[in-house]
């Protein structure tokens, strides 16, 4: 809500400096700020009345206008708006005036002939975002008068954002209630004249659902003057609140509305049928809104009807078909109450948000239908003219409220300083509650109408709190001890998972848990993914199976800003469906590209590859690396050849490899980057090392060359070796891989280093060729392994 | 203040126990400490602002 400050110093003359109330408010729980605006002083800017008018000779959409000013010479101005003509009132810059927008007016010439000065439309003054033609001033404006005085525009916008439990605050009259607590300066309520009855005609009402409905008030005005304009002030109050001018009764209603904050609607009582009912629309009617939307009224919506059919939909906004016009002469004037659960399931159904439903879905106050009614009426007879009739209503009235229970030891006990009685009686009548001295240090207290939210005995502590404000409650160190829970040995924090990545040059980031359906369609189409229920937006609609998507996305964003190697790693919570819900896991992915090292002039520069990103996972398994084994499998997020299932002995625990050639292709990637995800379970699950006895006796090296089909994994004759050897083998080196016309096409030839050592003796040389031997045997029974020549 | 109906859905009693929920991000406090003006930074992913850090 946004709100004119001099508006509400009308209703409490408040001291502070504008910015220093919405520091208040915003302390006492009312979220405020002060609009910043530009210069409102508009300096050479005065009320010109336009006296005559003649065509540009030189310029078909030009006229050439003759401006009083208020000075003896009127003065010949060249204008193009097409509203320009005799008579009307508009703000005329000067020469010299310098508009907000830093246009300077000087003389000058166009077409020929000279102008001195220009007519000015709201948006050139800075008054709007946009606006055709000039601004026309009412008639109160007095030729040669600053347009800052007469449009009052010293003045600055408060806006707030309200918690849905103070819709109490959504007006001036609420709004000044507030300050006036906050501050301890009374408020002064401006005398609002009651409409005077002059009339005799009254239209039934009825209400057909009390609930949702508690009370319906309206009469009728007729003889409505045609023509009337709502007046600058009014105009002013409304544009500060970001309300379009439409028609004086429209304006009037929004403008009572912001005063005190009961909306309002005006029926064209021409195109009405018979009396009108509050009643619950039936499944197959349907009704054309204010805004040109037809709604279909299936769901039971709470309707005002006449007899031919829905008329308004309550609460929410009038229909198109009954709404006043420029002709109308004649209105019936509405002033309800809805309760919030009738309006807030209409609004949010049909995504109809209007000033209207975000007031009664807050609650208004039960008290205001019939005040609003008559001050409507006032200013409406007022501006508009017209004859005032009775007022008709139907409902229940609202059943007194029972008082609140408040004990001063709760108090205490709650907010852990003592407030004395006095206080409390003080601060709670600020807010219009009534105390009543009870046995035994309690009050009874009575809430006024308008605080429907105040219902318990803590929600009175609350606002013994907010009032006194939270900073006034003296900081007070912990009464209890906080003890961690202690972190098993066996467990590895995930502090330091982080620290080995990022000491290997990768970036951690953070992406959601939200993701796009299509994107992991595309990159698991066999995972049991999670559908969101109610997505924020339609690219979010799934929970996260892999880090894979968000990774992805992240690369891409830093692509754009240039960055071509990239190292990025996410810890988080993957989801996956299961028969009962869904399951979470916490997962560790990565995604890498660009080169190897970065830029520089000592190596020659290649892109990373997969024994990098093995290298790296190496680390981030530290001790458990060595029972790491890589099993080639397909997935379908990774490239059918360069893909590896990691597993810690019969353990998947994550996998590995290059973005598949499809996907890279599908997700218009410039390179194949590679990309890892394991089980934050399994790197931190390291066990506490037990200690192996170390050999005093030396070891014995043997190196081998074995020619293997380019196919067999190099895994394959380190495990066989090590399942196969008979005397200690501590240490497998794969020290040199070689393919050429000496092995053969399809053919590759392995260096293998094996380290023989027993801790009880010194390995005789004859032991360990005959297990060499046996090894050979192994290889080239399980590996068609030949010993290369 | 916590509302007394949350305690009631727990089997707390509200009379003998009661909560206050305010607090601020971990976020806020980087931002003083670090000097950062906008709080999407964290969570943008930009390698060049992360690069800052470590």
């Amino acid at each position: 809500m946004k709100l004119s400050l001099n508006w509400l110093r009308e209703w409490v003359a408040f001291d502070e400096a504008p910015a220093d109330l919405a520091t208040r408010l915003t302390l006492a729980g009312l979220e405020s700020e002060v609009l910043p605006q530009g210069d409102t002083r508009l300096a050479g800017v005065v009320v010109g009345q336009i006296t005559a008018a003649v065509p540009h000779p030189q310029a078909d959409r030009l006229q050439v206008c003759t401006v009083d000013i208020g000075r003896a010479a009127a003065l010949s101005i060249v204008c193009g708006a097409s509203n320009a003509r005799v008579g009307i009132r508009v703000p005329c810059a000067t020469v010299g005036a310098v508009l907000p927008n830093g246009m300077t007016i000087t003389q000058a010439t166009l077409r020929g002939v000279d102008s001195a000065g220009m007519l000015c439309s709201a948006e050139e003054l800075g008054l709007v975002d946009k606006a055709d033609g000039l601004l026309e001033l009412d008639e109160t404006a007095r030729p040669g008068a600053a347009v800052a005085d007469h449009l009052a525009l010293n003045d600055a916008v408060l806006a707030l954002e309200l918690t849905p439990n103070r819709g109490d605050c959504l007006s001036v009259l609420g709004l000044a209630r507030e300050v006036s607590a906050l501050t301890d300066i009374p408020m002064r309520r401006p005398s609002l004249p009651p409409a005077v009855v002059v009339g005799d005609k009254v239209l039934k009402v009825d209400v057909a659902d009390a609930e949702a409905c508690p009370l319906y008030a309206g009469r009728m005005i007729t003889r409505l003057k045609p023509g009337r304009r709502t007046p600058d002030w009014m105009r002013e109050r409304l544009r500060r609140s970001g309300i379009r001018c439409i028609h004086p009764i429209v304006d009037i209603t929004n403008f009572v509305m912001m005063e005190l904050g009961q909306p309002m609607h005006a029926f064209d009582l021409a195109k009405l049928q018979g009396g009108v009912t509050v009643r619950r629309a039936t499944a197959t009617e349907s009704l054309t809104l204010l805004n040109d939307q037809t709604v279909a009224l299936a769901n039971e919506e709470l309707v005002i009807a006449d007899e031919s059919g829905p008329i308004a939909l309550a609460g929410v906004m009038g229909g198109k078909a009954s709404s006043v016009a420029r002709e109308t002469d004649a209105i019936f004037l509405e002033s309800a109450l809805f309760s919030p659960p009738a309006v807030a399931g209409t609004a949010r159904r049909h995504k109809l948000h209007s000033d209207a439903s975000h007031r009664f879905e807050r609650g208004v106050d039960p008290a205001l239908q019939r005040i609003a009614l008559d001050r409507a009426s006032q200013l409406i007879v007022q501006i508009c003219g017209g004859e005032v009739h009775p007022i008709t209503q139907a409902g229940r009235h609202q059943p007194e409220l029972t008082g609140i229970n408040l004990r001063q030891t709760r108090i205490d006990r709650l907010l852990g300083i003592a407030v004395p009685p006095k206080q409390v009686e003080a601060l709670l009548g600020r807010l219009g509650m009534t105390l009543r001295h009870e046995r035994g240090g309690s009050w009874q207290v009575k809430m006024p109408s308008h605080r429907t939210d105040l219902r318990l005995e803590v929600d009175l502590i609350e606002e013994i709190a907010r009032l006194m404000g939270y900073d006034q409650i003296a900081a007070q160190p912990y009464a209890a001890a906080l003890a961690p829970a202690p972190l098993p040995e066996r467990l590895q924090p995930l502090s330091r998972v982080r620290d080995v990545l990022v000491a290997r040059g990768w970036q951690e980031v953070v992406t959601l848990a939200f993701t796009d359906a299509g994107a992991q369609a595309g990159l698991m189409p066999n995972a049991a993914r999670v559908a969101v229920d109610n997505p924020i937006a339609e690219t979010l609609g799934e929970l996260r199976a892999s880090l894979w998507p968000g990774l992805l996305q992240t690369y891409r964003l830093n692509l754009q800003r240039q960055a071509l190697r990239q190292r990025l790693f996410e810890i988080g919570v993957c989801f996956a469906a299961a028969a009962e819900g869904f399951e979470e896991h916490e997962v560790i992915g990565g995604l890498l590209s660009g080169t190897a090292a970065t830029e520089q002039w000592d190596q020659p520069d290649r892109p990373v590859d997969f024994f990098d990103l093995k290298s790296d996972l190496e680390a981030l398994f530290g001790p458990l690396a060595a029972q790491l084994t890589y099993v080639a499998t397909a997935h379908p997020a990774l490239h059918p050849g360069q893909s590896a299932q990691l597993r810690l002995g019969d353990r998947p625990v994550g996998w590995a490899g290059r973005i598949h050639p499809a996907q890279q292709q599908a997700l218009d990637l410039p390179e194949a980057v590679l990309m890892f995800e394991v089980s934050a379970g399994a790197v931190r699950e390291r066990g506490v090392p037990r200690a192996q006895a170390l050999s005093e006796y030396p070891s014995s090296r043997r190196d081998l060359a074995l020619v293997v089909a380019e196919t067999l994994p190099v895994q394959a004759l380190v495990d066989c070796a090590r399942a196969r050897a008979d005397i200690p083998l501590v240490d497998v080196k794969v020290f040199d891989l070689y393919r050429g016309e000496s092995v053969g096409e399809g053919f590759k030839s392995v260096a293998i280093g094996l380290i023989f050592n027993d801790y009880s003796r010194t390995l005789k040389t004859e032991e360990v060729d005959q297990c060499v031997a046996a090894l050979l045997e192994q290889w080239k029974v399980q590996c068609q392994a030949t010993v290369r020549a | 203040m916590v509302h007394p109906k949350v305690f009631e859905a727990v089997s707390l009693d509200p009379e003998r126990y009661t909560g206050f929920a305010f607090g601020l991000g971990v976020e806020r406090f980087a931002m003083l400490r670090y000097g950062v003006n906008d709080l999407r930074q964290f969570f943008a992913n930009d390698l060049r602002f992360l690069a800052q850090f470590h």
